[in-house]
């Protein structure tokens, strides 16, 4: 497996590589679409996933020495055909998108609700994942917007499929939403080519550091910060997280909320970082707000609920809000700490969401006050534990050595800047990381704690079901082992990330960008947008 | 023209937010197509209307720049595709329900055929309404295919 890779004369790597966990779950996709008996199936889901995997760890590795490896759709360079470029954060999204799919695929298959195999849940998960990995890969602002379709489409067919009626009622107001949101992204899209002139990535940032700082290209980029919000659920736009989450099946309940936040976060990171980091002071100062009263949110909606997947469901909200904080302080080190905290919410929720869902199949309720289950099942006690303290961010865990790293790039910056909002966010994320423990100590007490009623049955979860939450934990709990290894790569993509121009020079080349000579086409635009 | 095409844009995506938000699924719909059509008029507008460049290579230039017409083109099959989908979900709610309202969303409304403000939920295509998991043994459609 050498990667195919190439140089070309102008310095950009080209590499199939980038392709590869997109066509992979597409391929499988489609296979699992055609008639075939259940284990051939199962073997294209799980093979599926576990071939995205490989190649994005492959990704990983190539891109590890500062690379960007770039796939030119048929042959086009950058920045005149739609390029797929990873760097190290690309890369690294895609890995953790590929780890989440695989444990979901392994709980779906371990679930075997025949209705919904029926209705091709294996082959809407595969496309989901391609989506998703088309989010972090791509290069083109417009191919973002597509590749937000291809993984929300999947995503309204898996929310609504099994037409319950809550699922039926969650899954409209999610794709209302989520269409609003689209046709925002596409204006955004338009308005930016209108301004700049492309939608490259790279190009979009080498013209906007010509530009220097510009009102209109900050006032088209919080537009693509509002839309991001949306699909990223940050405050006054995340109102339909908390009830869609809980009204899908566990397995692509797991996908979504371990995921698909963390694509509006990425793209976050990528318009803010690499393309547009001009002018940096209002967007940064409204996700500073934003991010600090989402994460209060999250925590005192965790508290108000008494459902497994509700509970958890606001804590997926509370952790996007600690990534917009991160990204709201901006200074290098706080961006090294909200790569970082990417990969413990990603893993932790995971791994939440998979024993919520075996929790309730043995209490048979999705209600957290079962009682007793300590006795029955200590290992996922255990595991939950654990959980728990990484997302509330207490000392053995990952969770604790992230947050504590973001809180401490709040504290530099707000004693640099003097800024009160910095000093607000930064009480928001201790005050909140507080409630959220209390609301994940009241599960233990309620599920684990005390004394099981006898009439209640215990329902036995077979290990297949169990096994994926027992492995999720191990890897929440590798990531307060491998801590140092994770805070040293998220440095390396720190500093990749706040020097657009590596970027830039790997997907465009040393050279300038030469537009051929257009048949005049341009001059009459430029005319237009004076 | 660019004006009048703000005003043009202004009046779709304001119709298609006023229809959004009210309580009808079938509107809501329509709000959502409304306003695709605005932003569509949008990328067309940003792009440059100069009404006099040919978009043919065969005519003398200068030309149209063909991408925000490509860029509207994949915004119009996506949107396309959604509306379906949309639709798709609107009518099953229907179905299950028997309300096009969005108390068709209503937890109660359904289990309530004789409602005097709706139908009975359609008999030919009630939700399963069944547990995401079932018991191995228990086949879930009796005669349907393990």
């Amino acid at each position: 497996m050498s990667g195919e890779v190439t140089t070309t004369a102008a310095g950009v790597v080209t590499s199939w590589l980038p392709l590869a966990p997109i066509l992979t779950p597409l391929g499988l996709g489609l296979l699992a679409l055609a008639p075939l008996r259940r284990p051939f199936r199962v073997a294209a889901l799980l093979g599926g996933m576990g071939l995205t995997l490989l190649f994005a760890l492959l990704l990983l590795s190539r891109t590890g020495d500062g690379t960007v490896l770039v796939s030119a759709l048929g042959g086009w360079a950058a920045p005149f055909g739609i390029v797929m470029a990873a760097d190290r954060l690309g890369a690294y999204m895609s890995v953790l998108g590929a780890v989440s799919g695989l444990f979901a695929a392994g709980f779906m298959v371990a679930e075997h609700d025949r209705v919904r195999e029926r209705h091709h849940a294996f082959a809407l998960l595969l496309l989901l994942m391609t989506g998703v990995q088309l989010s972090f890969l791509t290069g083109d602002l417009f191919n973002l917007f597509v590749a937000f379709e291809v993984m929300l489409v999947a995503s309204y067919a898996l929310a609504v499929l099994g037409s319950s009626r809550e699922q039926l009622r969650e899954g409209f107001r999610y794709i209302v939403m989520n269409l609003t949101a689209s046709a925002l992204l596409v204006l955004a899209c338009g308005l930016t080519y209108g301004v700049l002139g492309t939608l490259n990535f790279a190009h979009l940032a080498q013209r906007s550091a010509e530009l220097g700082p510009n009102a209109t290209v900050t006032a088209v980029s919080v537009l693509l910060l509002i839309v991001f919000a949306a699909k990223g659920a940050l405050f006054p736009l995340g109102f339909w997280l908390p009830g869609t989450y809980p009204a899908l099946p566990t397995a692509s309940g797991t996908f979504f909320a371990a995921v698909l936040t963390k694509v509006g976060v990425y793209a976050l990171v990528r318009v803010f970082v690499t393309v547009f980091p001009q002018d940096p002071a209002l967007p940064q100062s409204l996700l500073l707000g934003l991010g600090a009263v989402t994460m209060l949110y999250g925590a005192l909606g965790a508290v108000s609920q008494r459902e497994w997947r509700r509970i958890l469901s606001f804590t997926v909200v509370g952790s996007v809000g600690y990534l917009a904080f991160g990204l709201g302080i901006g200074t290098p080190e706080a961006l090294r700490a909200t790569v970082a905290y990417l990969a413990v919410s990603v893993l932790v929720t995971l791994a939440l969401f998979l024993i919520a869902g075996v929790a309730e199949r043995a209490s048979g309720t999705r209600n957290v006050k079962a009682r007793g289950f300590l006795e029955f099942m200590p290992l996922l006690a255990a595991c939950f534990l654990l959980c728990a303290l990484t997302v509330a961010g207490l000392p053995p865990s990952g969770g604790f050595i992230a947050k504590f790293a973001l809180v401490r790039a709040g504290l530099a910056q707000a004693t640099a800047q003097g800024s009160p909002l910095v000093v607000v966010a930064v009480v928001s994320a201790l005050l909140s990381s507080l409630v959220t423990l209390y609301a994940l100590l009241s599960v233990w007490r309620g599920f684990f704690w005390g004394k099981h009623p006898r009439e209640e049955p215990v329902r036995r979860v077979p290990l297949a079901q169990r096994l994926p939450a027992y492995l999720a934990s191990a890897l929440v709990a590798g990531l307060s082992l491998g801590a140092g290894p994770l805070l040293a790569f998220s440095g390396a993509v720190a500093r990749e990330l706040s020097e657009p121009g590596r970027y830039i020079r790997g997907v465009l080349g040393t050279g300038p960008v030469v537009i051929p000579a257009p048949p005049a086409g341009d001059d009459v635009q430029k005319k237009e947008h004076k | 023209m660019a004006s009048l095409f703000a005003l043009i844009i202004g009046v779709l995506v304001g119709c298609g937010v006023f229809l959004l938000l009210s309580r009808s699924i079938v509107r809501v719909v329509l709000g959502l197509a409304f306003i695709g059509y605005g932003v569509n008029l949008a990328i067309l507008t940003v792009a440059g209307l100069d009404g006099k460049s040919p978009p043919l290579l065969t005519l003398p230039g200068p030309y149209v720049d063909p991408l925000p017409q490509a860029l509207i083109l994949t915004a119009i099959v996506i949107g396309f595709a959604t509306t379906a989908l949309l639709l798709t979900v609107a009518l099953r709610a229907y179905q299950v329900a028997g309300h096009h309202d969005v108390e068709a969303f209503g937890d109660s409304l359904a289990r309530d055929p004789d409602a005097s403000d709706g139908l009975g939920a359609d008999p030919e295509h009630q939700s399963p309404d069944q547990p995401d998991w079932e018991d191995d043994h228990a086949p879930l459609v009796p005669g349907g295919r393990a």
